[in-house]
């Protein structure tokens, strides 16, 4: 049974179920939205001495005295702490840091009123402080914003105060000697080291310094070690490919990955002259992250586009997006070149122009420009390889004015940036690279995605800003805002869906999962997001075409019908969801009905399913009016293989036949099982029949006994012993030898030879044994 | 026959110098000596393979059936247990191989070892090996496709027949 069920899987089924096989689309990493710096501290402490600590009777009277007391580099911090009562020290643990002290004019155990102010000092650089909208001072070892501390912490970011955090200002306790393995010298106190968007005030670019002081109540006091986290806003989007890569037929994921030259993460450095260290001169790592390649070229500082991604000399430059565009020959490598402040703290840089074509050749000179307006040609002006028309190419560049003081070439390099940001959970080279140039000492740029139009599947992270994605045929774009945090996610292909006998999927389906960081499943978003899919390709005169739509469903059985719009120009079908997870493009068939399958035997009938001849089948299947049609019949003979039936099909040899049958349409709607049997045997009994008596007289029209007996057989079954009345009058049934029948003793007056009856033996195929009796009725006793 | 058995004998001496002159060359930083060129069609392999297709980068290649391929839209992360082959793909203004890999040589200065001209599926290619200060030691093969540079490499040893697998295999699919 299970051999039949599987056999009649519709081979167009079949074929479906191949091509959906699930896969698994492994995307690449990225960080495109919010950016999390954990800028490195050097921390120092002030002298475990009891001249070296400041006392006072209430917390926050001398706080500027103990800012001033002296700190020791040697003095460790945050590694295993300076003094630690044992018995915490047991419940830690291991690889766990924190700094602890004890205050000297305290007895042991005791809470004296004289509290002892230490101070803590952190260094740390800072590339840029723009778009940071939080800070948090917390623990490594505990998520959310937890600050071990024990009692009381003054927080200072370059002098100036921040907040006051411990167990006189709000610590939450988390439990005691072990319960808060993290913790130890903190006894389980904690503060909320978020800081907030506010403290980023005092932060500034280049060396920042952060001060805690720190007090103690009772005996023992103590800090668990601490990060400073900064959340970075990204930029928003809003560049294009500064050339007509459309008009050219190319979509902008193959023009913009049509690199000849990528961003070297290490180190931009080529517009500043600078050499890069030994170990990163002669390798460039791109923004997909390690390892390093040899691609072209090490201390690119921008990007590369030319013959392979349509950009060729003399076709128009566009501006990658609106601001105010001026004109510079002033560097000798670059060419022509035009460059717009688009008034969010970013420039373009567009190198290597056409002399002809320029939007102005007045150095100074202003010119508002528009999206996509042209600002020049593209050309071969300055150093490019290979030299002359043949090198003609766009040297796309993005600089921050990291600085914020309205000047970008004060910037160069530390605020040069790669608009297809960093694409890697490794740390990104370029913004943790110090250096000094110009006298000043440097640290390199964050980047961000600036591109208004996304590249599928660059990221499995969907972050405020949006991403798209694509699987297949289906598209998934979530604009800025679908979300407030990071999410993984995650879309696989899934097999076509059939709701019930009526709706069903137009091809696969997909399911899409997504995660935030704490592993949280998330089912819906505040804003909606597109889902498009493409039904291109597909044979739709199975389907109600007025119905088509996407439906959704959360668990995969039951579909919910999404709003949807159709576009039979581009055959797409697009709905804006806020919700996941299961999607599918479905649609209402058109023909649900089964065909049906009629068999027609022909040969020498006997009795009900004997034939005594070749029997020839005819299996004829028609589809229902309005239907598509009858894609094909299968019929098997006595339990072999399904075979497809074409023409009718003759059966010869003698022996008990079973045919099974069924036929389906072009909608895969497929007929239940038909049987037909039928037995055919062409080989007469063989039989000796003796009838007594054998004359009859005189004809005077009375019943008379008469004995029938002898022997008959049949190879292929039962057989029957028949009378045969010549007058087709009196033939009385015959059960079986032996047995005596009345027959009537009559006959025609012209019947000259007499009335004849015949007992024979017949099978069930009408085969009649050679042998028989004959019983006559006479005409004239002579005869 | 007096006349051409003299020009034989030197064709013959001159063909045995010009063989030994090419095999005592030393290949220098950026300009090694090509040894041989190979036209090289996909040979048949009694490993699994399967078909990897990169539609952006606009390829395809036959991977040993133990590898996994993540497409990350500009480049091709081929992983196994022995380590990693990458595809890239560089645009180049220079119409053909040679001129682009001279250019390259200039500014990479790296110390080549083998370097063998090929041509893969019509495509004409370039297999080598290098070391480069910053990645170690590489097997690369380049492979030029209508101003484009693919290059397929590896720094794991163990990974160059399964390079060399999928190198042979590799299809420029416009």
């Amino acid at each position: 049974m299970f051999a039949e069920i599987e056999l009649r899987i519709p081979l167009k089924s079949l074929l479906v179920l191949v091509s959906s096989i699930l896969f698994l689309a492994i995307l690449p990493k990225s960080s495109l939205a919010t950016n999390t710096i954990k800028p490195q501290l050097v921390w120092q402490r002030s002298a475990e001495a009891p001249d070296k600590i400041v006392k006072e009777t209430t917390i926050g009277s001398k706080l500027t005295e103990a800012l001033g007391l002296p700190l020791d580099s040697s003095q460790k911090v945050f590694d295993d702490g300076v003094f630690t009562p044992q018995i915490n020290k047991n419940h830690v643990q291991s690889q766990v840091h924190w700094v602890s002290w004890s205050q000297y004019s305290a007895g042991s155990g005791s809470c004296g009123p004289i509290k002892e102010l230490r101070h803590f000092q952190a260094k740390f650089n800072l590339a840029t402080k723009a778009n940071i909208q939080n800070i948090q001072l917390k623990s490594p070892y505990y998520p959310n914003n937890s600050f071990p501390i024990n009692d009381n912490a003054y927080i200072y970011i370059n002098g100036s105060f921040v907040k006051r955090l411990g167990t006189s200002y709000g610590a939450s306790n988390l439990g005691f000697n072990g319960t808060a393995p993290y913790a130890n010298e903190t006894d389980g106190w904690f503060g909320n080291g978020n800081l907030g968007q506010a403290a980023a005030q005092y932060l500034i670019v280049g060396e920042n310094k952060l001060d805690i002081v720190a007090g103690e109540t009772c005996k023992w006091g103590g800090m668990g070690k601490l990060e400073l986290v900064l959340e970075q806003t990204a930029p928003q989007p809003f560049l294009d490919l500064p050339w007509d890569y459309q008009g050219k037929g190319l979509s902008f994921s193959d023009a913009a990955l049509a690199i000849n030259s990528y961003f070297d993460h290490e180190y931009p450095l080529l517009s500043s002259g600078l050499s890069e260290p030994d170990g990163s001169n002669k390798s460039i790592i791109i923004y997909k992250g390690p390892p390093r390649t040899t691609d072209a070229y090490s201390s690119h500082d921008g990007y590369d586009y030319g013959k392979p991604a349509s950009a060729n000399i003399n076709d128009p430059l566009l501006a990658a997006a609106g601001g105010v565009a001026t004109y510079s020959n002033s560097c000798d490598p670059c060419g022509n070149m035009v460059l717009i402040d688009h008034g969010n703290g970013y420039q373009t840089r567009y190198m290597h122009l056409l002399d002809n074509g320029l939007i102005t050749r007045n150095e100074g000179e202003e010119v508002t420009v528009t999206k996509g307006q042209q600002i020049g040609k593209v050309g071969f002006t300055g150093h490019v390889i290979p030299p002359g028309d043949l090198g003609a190419h766009i040297h796309f560049m993005v600089v921050q004015d990291k600085n914020g003081d309205g000047n970008f070439d004060d910037n160069i390099p530390d605020g040069i940036t790669d608009p297809f940001g960093w694409q890697s959970e490794d740390p990104d080279p370029w913004p943790n690279f110090n250096f000094s140039y110009g006298g000043q000492n440097r640290s390199g740029n964050s980047s961000y995605y600036l591109w208004t139009k996304a590249i599928p599947n660059l990221s499995t992270t969907l972050t405020a800003n949006g991403a798209f994605f694509e699987l297949e045929r289906y598209k998934l774009n979530f604009p800025q805002g679908a979300t407030d945090k990071n999410l993984d996610v995650q879309i696989n292909s899934a097999p076509t869906a059939k709701t019930n006998n009526f709706l069903r999927s137009i091809g696969s389906t997909i399911t899409v999962s997504a995660k935030d960081a704490a592993g949280n499943i998330i089912h819906s978003f505040q804003n909606f997001f597109t889902v498009t899919v493409n039904f291109s390709g597909f044979d739709l005169t199975s389907y109600k075409q007025d119905t088509i739509s996407i439906y959704s469903s959360e668990d995969g059985i039951n579909w919910n019908k999404e709003i949807t719009i159709i576009n039979l120009n581009e055959k797409t079908a697009s709905a804006q969801i806020n919700h996941l997870s299961h999607f599918a493009l479905m649609a209402d068939r058109l023909d649900t009905t089964a065909p049906t399958t009629e068999a027609v035997l022909s040969g020498n009938q006997g009795q009900q399913e004997w034939y005594g001849s070749d029997v020839q089948l005819s299996l004829n299947a028609q589809d229902n009016t309005g239907g598509l049609g009858v894609e094909y019949t299968l019929y098997k003979v006595n339990d072999e293989g399904w075979q497809q039936y074409n023409s009718s099909v003759n059966f010869s040899a003698e022996g008990n036949y079973k045919i099974q049958f069924y036929s389906a349409d072009k909608d895969e709607n497929i007929e239940d099982i038909n049987t037909v049997e039928f037995n055919i045997d062409k080989t007469s009994p063989t039989a000796s029949i003796t009838a007594s008596p054998a004359i009859l007289w005189p004809p005077n029209g009375k019943m008379i006994d008469v004995l029938i007996y002898g022997h008959a057989e049949d190879n292929n079954g039962p057989f029957t012993i028949e009378v045969d009345d010549e007058y087709n009058l009196i033939e009385p049934t015959i059960d079986n030898f032996g047995q005596t029948i009345q027959l009537q003793v009559s006959r025609r007056g012209e019947d000259l030879d007499g009335r004849k009856y015949r007992i024979k033996a017949v099978d069930l195929a009408g085969n009649e044994a050679a042998a028989f009796a004959e019983i006559t009725v006479l005409h004239d006793q002579r005869k | 026959m007096k006349i051409l058995l003299p020009l034989l004998v030197i064709l013959v001496l001159a063909s045995v110098y010009l063989g030994y002159k090419q095999i005592v060359q030393t290949p220098k930083k950026g300009s090694a000596t090509i040894k041989s060129i190979t036209n090289t069609t996909p040979s048949p392999s009694n490993r699994e393979l399967k078909t990897f297709q990169s539609k952006i980068m606009k390829f395809t290649i036959a991977l040993p059936d133990k590898l996994s391929a993540i497409d990350e839209s500009s480049r091709v992360k081929i992983q196994s247990s022995k380590g990693e082959i990458f595809v890239n793909r560089n645009g180049t203004q220079f119409n053909d191989l040679d001129t682009y890999l001279s250019n390259f040589d200039q500014t990479t200065q790296l110390d080549i070892s083998l370097d063998e001209n090929m041509i893969i599926n019509n495509n004409v290619a370039r297999k080598r090996i290098s070391k480069n200060p910053n990645i170690g030691i590489e097997k690369t093969y380049f492979i030029y496709a209508e101003n484009y540079v693919y290059k397929i490499s590896t720094s794991s040893e163990d990974l160059y027949i399964d390079l060399d697998q999928i190198a042979q295999s590799f299809r420029y699919t416009p």
